[in-house]
């Protein structure tokens, strides 16, 4: 961290898209406090994030967590000049939790509203980490919800969606695969531990939409899922010992190779020279190093914040909320609307 | 004592401030019929009745939230709005039963009286009351259930959304009322007690099946 010193507004964050209450403050690109309410350990019994359970998470978890934030931060509410929030996309009921707080709060502190766009937020924390972000920059964000690859010209005006996942999100892959492991859930962290004493080369899963007729920057992840359960089922048919390793290897190195290879055409074909990584599948150890490799390869700056700034988080918002307002952008309305599909180009609600 | 009163329980979103002494004023009240819009129309609401009562938000000195039973999502909206404008300001915030605010809230409280929200799949949210006292309740099922429990019993009056929907016998509309939502917190608000934690009163589990509960269906 190059910070010395911290100027600017006071950013309150407040992110409840999916399974954890985030609150950050910010100033500038000044990280002050990001405290984090998960809610995944009550998801595991069932596999997979519930919405109804992480929405009423939320809403216990809410104002604890805005106090804790505070409270490291060593400030008070009244110290707050502006309030930002998820708008989406996310689970709707979740989103609704969080965006009726920040609404609150910003209503009784009489200050400035931000409904702001959860994968620009992605994009936006690294800025405390690695200061103000180089322009054009291509930003890959995977996660359990999302996979996107975008075009950022300008965070707080001007972001441009290159392409997507058509079926499931990286992540949603590494949990349904690790389900089909026997494997816990998550299963991105399991999975990257497990590959580690693997051969990643043990069997040729497919990299879908890499042909010369498929969308270049979209991503699909559904039929590297079945191919996992039929190699799973030929194991299991013939009465031979599933290779666990191997076959979690294979199928991380799958993933990282597509995402990795996207993202750098993507870079190659508009001219940019800087890729970041965002959204919590970037602390994938073998999507990190494939795409420091294949960045060093292409001359291009690979940027990738730190572990707990990916996943999501309340300081993302914030940050995002702090190039908002340095750029001027007016504020939300009271009675703006959650968008759980809420495209990358509307930056804020 | 200058407290705002909230209700997301129902299809009908009340905001109101009153003015809390021996003898609760209301000073300003919104009664919005927005069904799965609260979250648009929760925050201006409460901006529009401080305008109308002629007080800003550090004037008010306690908040008043109804947590249920109603609909998850939108029951959500007005007890998270409560807390966090609740926090913001420093005071206090009483979470009361959203059916006691609808029971309370009416002008005459003796004798028995029916309360049924709709609870959606074709059941109700209800209680009873007995001159202005909860008897049973807050329970969730069908309308049959209901008069299972009323055994016979006649009501005096039968109010709510539920009790609209389903035509139980002498139904009238009403809901959760500001003076109700500050009638239901008892003693605790005029004499200043310190609140319990909000917990919303949901009745019912989530939906979702544990994995350990599933059938073994293969692995595709
Ligand atoms: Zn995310």
């Amino acid at each position: 961290m190059a910070e010395t010193h911290a100027a600017g507004p006071l950013i309150l964050g407040i992110e409840t898209s999916c399974d954890e209450t985030g609150v950050g403050l910010v100033r500038g690109n000044t990280l002050l406090a990001d405290a984090v309410a998960s809610s995944v350990d009550s998801h595991v019994r069932y596999g997979g994030v519930v919405p109804e359970v992480a929405a009423r998470a939320h809403l216990e978890a809410m104002v604890p967590t805005v106090h804790r934030a505070l409270e490291f931060a060593g400030v008070r509410l009244s110290d707050v000049d502006a309030v930002a929030v998820t708008a989406g996309p996310g689970l709707a009921g979740a989103l609704l939790v969080g965006t009726a707080a920040a609404k609150s709060y910003a209503l009784a502190l009489d200050r400035p509203l931000y409904g702001v766009n959860h994968l620009a937020a992605h994009v936006a924390v690294d800025t405390l980490e690695h200061g103000d972000l180089p322009t054009p920059l291509v930003a890959l964000l995977v996660s359990g919800g999302h996979t996107s690859l975008v075009l950022v010209t300008d965070i707080a005006r001007d972001v441009r969606t290159l392409g997507a996942t058509v079926d499931d999100a990286a992540g949603e892959a590494f949990d349904k695969v690790a389900r089909l492991l026997g494997l816990p859930y998550p299963g991105g962290p399991v999975i990257d531990r497990i590959a580690a004493g693997g051969d990643p080369a043990a069997i040729a899963f497919p990299r879908a939409m890499t042909g010369p007729r498929d969308a270049a920057y979209d991503f699909s992840f559904s039929g590297l899922k079945t191919a996992v359960a039929r190699c799973v089922e030929g194991a299991e048919r013939s009465g031979a010992p599933v290779a666990i390793a191997d076959v979690a290897a294979s199928f991380q190195e799958a993933v990282a190779d597509v995402l990795t290879r996207k993202a750098l055409r993507a870079c190659r074909e508009h001219g940019v020279v800087d890729l970041l990584i965002g959204g919590g599948v970037a602390a994938n150890s073998r999507l990190r190093s494939l795409a420091a490799q294949r960045c060093a390869e292409a001359g291009v700056r690979l940027r990738v914040p730190r572990a707990g700034l990916c996943t999501d988080n309340g300081a993302m918002v914030a940050a995002l909320g702090a190039r908002v307002v340095a750029a001027g952008v007016r504020p939300s309305p009271l009675d703006f609307a959650t968008d759980p599909g809420m495209p990358v180009e509307r930056l804020t609600a | 004592m200058l407290t705002l009163a909230v209700d997301t329980a129902t299809a009908g979103i009340v905001v109101g401030v009153v003015s809390v002494t021996a003898h609760p004023h209301v000073l300003a009240e919104r009664r919005t019929h927005s069904p799965a819009r609260h979250g648009e129309t929760v925050p201006p609401a409460i901006a529009a009745v401080l305008i109308e009562a002629g007080c800003t938000p550090s004037q008010l000195e306690a908040v008043v939230v109804g947590i249920g039973p109603g609909p998850f999502t939108g029951l959500r909206v007005g007890i998270v709005s409560a807390a966090a404008y609740a926090d913001a300001l420093g005071v206090p915030v009483y979470g009361v039963g959203s059916l006691d605010a609808v029971a309370l809230g009416l002008p005459e409280q003796a004798g028995l009286t029916v309360v049924a929200t709709d609870a959606r799949r074709r059941e109700v949210y209800w209680a009873i009351y007995v001159d202005g006292e909860r008897v049973d309740g807050p329970n969730v099922g069908t309308p049959a259930d209901l008069s299972d429990r009323l055994g016979g019993r006649a009501a005096d009056r039968v109010v709510g959304g539920g009790a609209m929907l389903y035509d139980l016998p002498g139904a009238e509309n009403a809901g959760p009322t500001a003076a109700g939502l500050v009638a239901a917190t008892g003693r605790a608000l005029v004499d200043r007690q310190p609140p319990v934690p909000l917990r919303a009163a949901y009745l019912r589990r989530p939906d979702a099946v544990e994995l350990a509960a599933r059938t073994p269906a293969g692995r595709a």
